[in-house]
């Protein structure tokens, strides 16, 4: 079987919001979001190249966003030390959390986008409540011993990745932490798309698939380079290949199972690239190195666009 | 009604009025009417009301349409004739009297009659002024018509007009003039009149004299009008007049109105809202004028001091500036005519050279010579050695060569102690020889020497060693607190606990009050630990160094490493990687997650936390109060009771022991203990002799390593003894270092042993009340360690070797902090400034400890409670790095010292093993005893200890939890990398298959 990826650059696009922090799908992929350094938030239609929104409410960078699962939201989080919530039509700040000691490095809405999580520089991860007025956090979660990294949710678990080596999965259901120990500085956690394994970034230029149930590590992705920055990882849509950033200004692409590196997308004068979200169903990739934005396709996918077009 | 009873013999009786009728007491009570039973009945009895199907409401006879008669057509009237008969029928005509009646749908009741309305009466007037206006020669003119009114005058008028009234008069009868004056005057006069009749009176009276016959009319009265109060108003309120409240003429606001006197023009009475008992507005819709505002912008300079007090002459600026004075005078200030007088400032004293900005509690010993008495002072005195002496006196204390003065042999067996594996004994002989030599009051450069480098050797020591002595819990019964001081060092020796407990039993005690006791000592030891295992346990060792301290760091850095990272650097992931914790999320966030709550009934948000607040050693120590505590710990009298000479009972027991008991001891292992702790409450008051120890010893030494079970612990006990009685005069550094890092690794073990321990003496209390089993229990465990004990006697000996050594170093440490006179003359040493002291020099360490105490307790029962996550795993690798740092500081030959510490931790490894088996078969036992529990538990209820409730022993089995956990982990952790390694070799065989 003949693996595709995203091996063609279909639009290069310069946000013009400054650096481009972090660039995320929505949640069918139809749109994208990117977090310019210029303290706001864009929304975009990455495949037609259509710039849609600006919004504006944060006081620095912004670091990362996302958008809730009926696109009716955004959430972000940024230098400001304050998370954002956004209504997507109006463009209005719906309400801003203040309550971390540090920038905010990751967010994240839980399955139903009634809880936005975020993690910071502080340590700690903070549970905010969309539904509520009470802007005082639900719960803070300070196991971390380091800068929380990164974050993802599932439909019952908080994985958080943690400049302390390790990750941490609070298990919702049956009230339990459980603390892996990865070594280096996490700087990306991902759970696969099937739920049952966990893919870290660790600043050792490797990445590793831990299994969740047992926390031993099943493979481990190197080739790339990744010591400084916090770059992130992603599994592709049908969960075979494994993509992360580098700091070679490569995008490396590895097979699941055979840990081979299947391709390396060459962004021109890029030095890092550092954001990158893999189409939820499709096979197309978004990656952030500079100020600019990239989309990549495969060629079938390529051909159906214009096809629909 | 009268009724005449027709019976013969009531024939003379009348009875007058209806009988009641007979109460049948028979008949079933009937049931009182209520209102609404009531039937509701017209005045001629009929009933008023029926159901909806009978006709609503009474209506014709009966509800009938006839009548009493019957029913009868009406008959037929020819109208041919009678037409003019014939009326209209009206609507009354089809009525009853009921419906005519006051609630009929035609209710009849007086009215005015048509006639006397004021329709009539109008009507009339109408046709009275038609009939007027008639024969005018004005044709129809209506408007005219209304206007004329014609007089009409009220009957009562007419009347009084019929009687010779006139208008403008009073009515009532004519009065004389004289009395019509006096009701003009208007005043009733009460009693007599005092007016004088004035002129005017006077003159009157003339037109009295010929008017006296006259009679007028009394003064009519005016009508008291009587307002009845129709509106909602307040009394006395009455609205705003508009005719003064509107301007009749054309307001100029730019003219100020014209000032007549008082009156004020503007709208009098009042408006809404002010009541009777408030006072007036304040002329609201007064016509303002603008110029009775300021509108010229002046500078309001004379306003700028409004509120100032200061003197007035200052205000104006006429300040009296003296002659010579440069500068500006404050605006409102003067100068004072008064010079300023400086106070005249005097620099601090200057501090003395030795003065720490920290006070330092002085230990109970110093406490003692402070309060002691005179006898106890002379002793002391006496018992200064040289050094102390010689500063005294003045003299430089000579402590930077100490080699220098050594002799050649005793510098060549130092060497060799530092360098053979059998220091302890060497050193002991060194320390025999120097004390043979300088017997008591010998030379005092040897002394000296003997001190100084008795100086790094006590800095390796570990910090914190008298805690006995810091805490006192069973003052009040000096025997237990000589008993318990016994066993905290047992304890600290390595001792299990049930073991060490074994041997400080005396025979009188029955079973129920040694478990008691037993189980006292375990919680007061445990609350009470050493200082360094707690630090070691809190702190992790930096990762570099200074430069100065040239050491391999990356050999360090291996060290320092835990399981995890260890592990995680060879991508052994997995069990050794994970961490599991409980962890409780908050209600609402589990809410927002669709997901049940893990822990339905917690109020925890967060990890798990141990209340600590209630777990305090007055729980469960059975003494009566803090206070006696108190007062018994601060009297220096209770002190030096209490205070047991250290180890002496032990080297007694080797004097009398080792001649004697030395067959018995290995086969009755139990037996030896009893006799042991016998001869220990017998032989306490005996005095010792030096000498004899001294044969001992050296026997002892001679006999090397190459002794039986039953030997080595004689010779442990002689350990004991030498070192406790020479224990500061040991010169061997590297010896003392050794032993010192020996220390903190057992220290380590202790933990975990005292834990393990006190597991297993919750599991056998929990069994307690049947004492056979309690004991069949107690001596299935001793019989185990005695058997395993057998089994490894090599490894024994070892061990016994290393408790010796220590027993020396904890003989040391006794003595310097207990008994020992000179302590208190290392303490000065300390104090005074020297150049060659060593930055981690042990005086002043205690010192800062000592003053951390009363944290540490608190502290050392968190570690025991909660092994939350920002704690690192208990690690006696790292202690004993820790304790290898401190060490290095002052270590003058380091690559002797390395093997030494290695050595020794190749020993430490068989040990360890062992000691994990140990831990497993408690565990297994705790198993069992659980079950035990269960079944016990309400009989343990009923037998109810007093120290311990409820809330303890949960706290208890949790910590006996972590410590099962800990055990394995500090288990695992305890071992050299090499063998980490080779676990994980074979976990990761054990994977692959």
């Amino acid at each position: 079987m003949s693996q595709e990826f995203p091996d063609r650059l279909v639009h290069t696009i310069n946000c013009k919001q400054g650096a481009v922090r972090a660039v995320r799908f929505n949640g069918d992929g139809i749109y994208c979001l990117t977090c310019g350094s210029d303290k706001s938030v864009r929304l975009w239609n990455p495949h037609r190249n259509i710039a849609l929104k600006t919004y504006s409410g944060h006081g620095y960078e912004v670091l990362d966003a996302q958008a809730s699962c009926d696109n009716s939201q955004i959430c972000s989080g940024g230098m400001d030390k304050t998370v954002v919530l956004f209504d997507v039509a109006s463009g209005k700040t719906l309400r801003k959390y203040r309550g971390h000691a540090g920038t905010v490095n990751c967010v994240q809405f839980n399955e139903e986008s009634t809880v936005v999580l975020s993690g910071s520089i502080d340590s700690s991860v903070r549970c905010w409540d969309v539904r509520s007025k009470n802007m005082e956090p639900i719960q803070v979660m300070d196991e971390a011993k380091d800068s929380v990294t990164t974050i993802q949710v599932s439909d019952h678990e908080i994985l958080t990745g943690s400049a302390d080596g390790s990750i941490r999965r609070y298990d919702l259901r049956n009230g339990k932490i459980i603390t892996d120990f990865i070594g280096k500085a996490v700087t990306s956690a991902n759970f696969t798309r099937d739920g049952q394994c966990i893919l870290t970034s660790t600043l050792d230029s490797s990445i590793k698939l831990m299994d969740k149930d047992t926390g031993e590590m099943l493979n481990e992705y190197k080739g790339h380079k990744n010591t400084d920055y916090k770059i992130d990882n992603c599994l592709n849509c049908k969960d075979t290949q494994i993509l992360s950033g580098s700091e070679d200004g490569y995008v490396y692409i590895w097979d699941l199972i055979e840990t081979k590196v299947i391709s390396r997308l060459k962004h021109e004068n890029q030095r890092v690239i550092h954001s990158l979200s893999y189409h939820p169903t499709e096979i197309s990739l978004l990656t952030a190195a500079g100020d600019k934005m990239y989309v990549w396709k495969s060629k079938s996918t390529v051909d159906e666009d214009t096809s629909g077009q | 009604m009268a009724t005449y009873s027709d019976s013969d013999e009531d024939d003379t009786f009348v009875s007058i009025g209806t009988p009641l009728e007979s109460i049948n007491e028979d008949e079933p009570k009937k049931k009182p009417f209520s209102v609404q039973d009531l039937p509701a009945k017209d005045k001629l009895g009929r009933q008023r009301f029926h159901g909806a199907f009978t006709g609503g409401f009474s209506a014709g006879y009966f509800n009938t349409v006839g009548s009493k008669e019957g029913w009868a057509p009406s008959l037929f009237v020819s109208s041919r004739e009678k037409r003019s008969d014939i009326t209209q029928l009206r609507p009354e005509d089809f009525m009853d009297e009921d419906d005519l009646g006051e609630h009929g749908i035609a209710p009849r009741k007086l009215v005015t009659a048509d006639s006397f309305s004021s329709e009539e009466r109008k009507r009339r007037r109408v046709e009275e002024a038609t009939a007027a206006v008639s024969d005018t020669i004005i044709p129809g003119a209506p408007a005219i018509m209304d206007l004329i009114i014609p007089e009409k005058i009220s009957i009562g008028v007419t009347l009084l007009r019929k009687m010779g009234w006139k208008e403008g008069q009073g009515i009532g009868p004519r009065l004389s003039r004289k009395k019509l004056k006096q009701q003009k005057a208007g005043m009733k006069v009460y009693g007599c009149d005092l007016r004088q009749p004035s002129s005017d009176d006077e003159e009157e009276m003339d037109d009295e004299q010929f008017l006296e016959k006259v009679t007028f009319a009394p003064r009519d009265s005016i009508a008291m009008t009587v307002v009845a109060k129709d509106n909602l108003h307040g009394l006395g309120y009455h609205g705003i007049d508009p005719r003064s409240a509107l301007p009749s003429s054309h307001i100029n606001l730019f003219e100020a109105p014209p000032v007549k006197g008082t009156g004020r023009k503007g709208i009098r009475g009042q408006a809404f809202g002010v009541g009777a008992m408030e006072e007036d507005d304040e002329d609201i819709y007064a016509v303002d004028s603008l110029s009775n505002y300021d509108i010229t912008m002046t500078n309001e300079e004379e306003n700028q001091t409004f509120g100032w007090t200061a003197p007035k002459g200052a205000m104006k600026g006429n300040i009296d500036v003296p002659v010579g004075y440069i500068g500006k005078v404050l605006q409102g200030f003067q100068i004072s005519s008064k010079p300023y007088i400086q106070k005249k400032a005097f620099p601090p004293s200057p501090l003395p050279a030795e003065f720490k900005p920290v006070h330092a509690f002085r230990k109970p010993s110093e406490y003692e010579t402070g309060h002691g008495d005179e006898e106890e002072k002379a002793t002391k005195k006496k018992d200064l050695n040289a050094v102390a002496r010689g500063i005294e006196l003045g003299e430089t204390p000579i402590i930077g060569s100490v080699f220098d003065l050594i002799s050649k042999e005793d510098k060549a067996r130092l060497d060799t102690a530092r360098s053979g594996p059998l220091y302890t004994n060497n050193s002991n002989r060194l320390v025999t020889e120097s004390h043979a030599a300088g017997q008591e009051e010998g030379d005092s450069s040897k002394k000296t020497v003997l001190q100084s480098s008795e100086e790094p050797s006590r800095s390796n020591l570990p910090l914190f060693q008298g805690h006995s002595l810091m805490f006192r819990p069973f003052a009040k019964d000096p025997k237990k607190q000589e008993r318990y001081d016994k066993y905290q060092t047992l304890i600290r020796h390595g001792k299990r606990d049930a073991d060490a407990f074994e041997e400080i039993v005396s025979g009188h005690m029955t079973e129920w009050e040694r478990e008691r006791e037993k189980e006292e000592f375990t919680k007061a030891s445990k609350l009470y630990k050493p200082l360094t295992a707690m630090m070691a346990y809190r702190f992790t060792r930096g990762k570099y160094y200074e430069e100065d301290d040239k050491v391999e760091v990356p050999a360090e850095e291996e060290k320092d490493k835990s399981d995890k990272v260890k592990a995680a650097e060879m991508n052994m992931y997995g069990q050794l990687t994970r961490e599991v914790q409980e962890w409780h999320p908050s209600k609402l966030l589990c809410k927002r997650f669709n997901v049940p709550h893990p822990y339905p009934g917690s109020t925890i948000v967060g990890l798990r936390t141990v209340k600590r607040d209630k777990y305090s050693v007055f729980n469960f120590l059975n003494f009566p109060s803090q206070e006696d505590i108190q007062e018994s710990v601060n009297s220096p009298e209770q002190e030096t009771l209490a205070l047991p000479p250290p180890a002496t009972c032990s080297s007694d027991n080797s004097s009398i022991q080792t001649p004697k008991d030395r067959g018995k001891v290995p086969e009755k292992p139990k037996g030896f203990k009893s006799i042991f702790s016998h001869l220990t409450e017998s032989s306490r008051t005996e005095n010792w002799s030096n000498q004899n120890d001294g044969k001992e010893k050296s026997d002892n030494n001679q006999s090397g390593g190459q002794r039986t079970e039953g030997w080595t612990l004689t010779s442990e006990a002689h350990g004991v003894k030498d070192y406790s009685e020479f224990g500061f005069r040991i010169e061997n550094k590297s010896a003392a270092i050794g032993i010192s890092k020996e220390n903190i690794f057992e220290e380590s073990e202790e933990i975990e042993k005292s834990k393990s321990v006190e597991k297993k003496q919750e599991g056998e209390e929990d069994v307690k009340p049947p004492m056979d089993l309690f004991e069949a229990i107690f001596r299935n465990t001793d019989s185990e360690e005695s058997s395993s004990s057998s089994s490894d006697e090599a490894e024994d000996i070892q061990k016994e070797e290393e408790v010796k050594a220590e027993l020396a170093a904890r003989g040391i440490q006794m003595d310097t902090q207990t008994s020992d006179p000179s302590s208190k003359v290392h303490s000065e040493i300390a104090n005074i400034p020297n150049p060659d002291r060593l930055p981690g020099d042990a005086t002043e360490i205690e010192s800062i400890e000592k003053r951390l105490s009363p944290v540490i307790h608190d502290r050392e029962m968190k570690v025991e409670e909660e092994y939350g996550p920002p704690l690192p795993p208990t690690n006696p690798q790292s202690s004993s790095v820790s304790a290898e740092a401190i060490t290095r500081v002052h270590v003058l030959d380091p690559p002797n010292f390395k093997d030494l510490t290695s050595s020794h931790r190749k020993q430490k490894h068989k040990h360890k093993d062992r000691h994990r088996h140990k831990v497993k078969k408690d565990k297994k036992e705790k198993h069992k005893k659980s079950k035990h529990k269960k079944k016990h538990k309400k009989k343990e209820k009923k037998k109810k200890n007093k120290h311990m409730d409820s809330d303890d022993e949960a706290d208890d089995e949790t910590s006996s939890e972590n410590s099962d956990s800990n055990d394995g982990l500090s288990g695992s952790s305890a071992s050299t990398e090499r063998e980490l390694l080779e676990r994980l070799k074979t976990l990761q065989k054990s994977r692959i298959l």
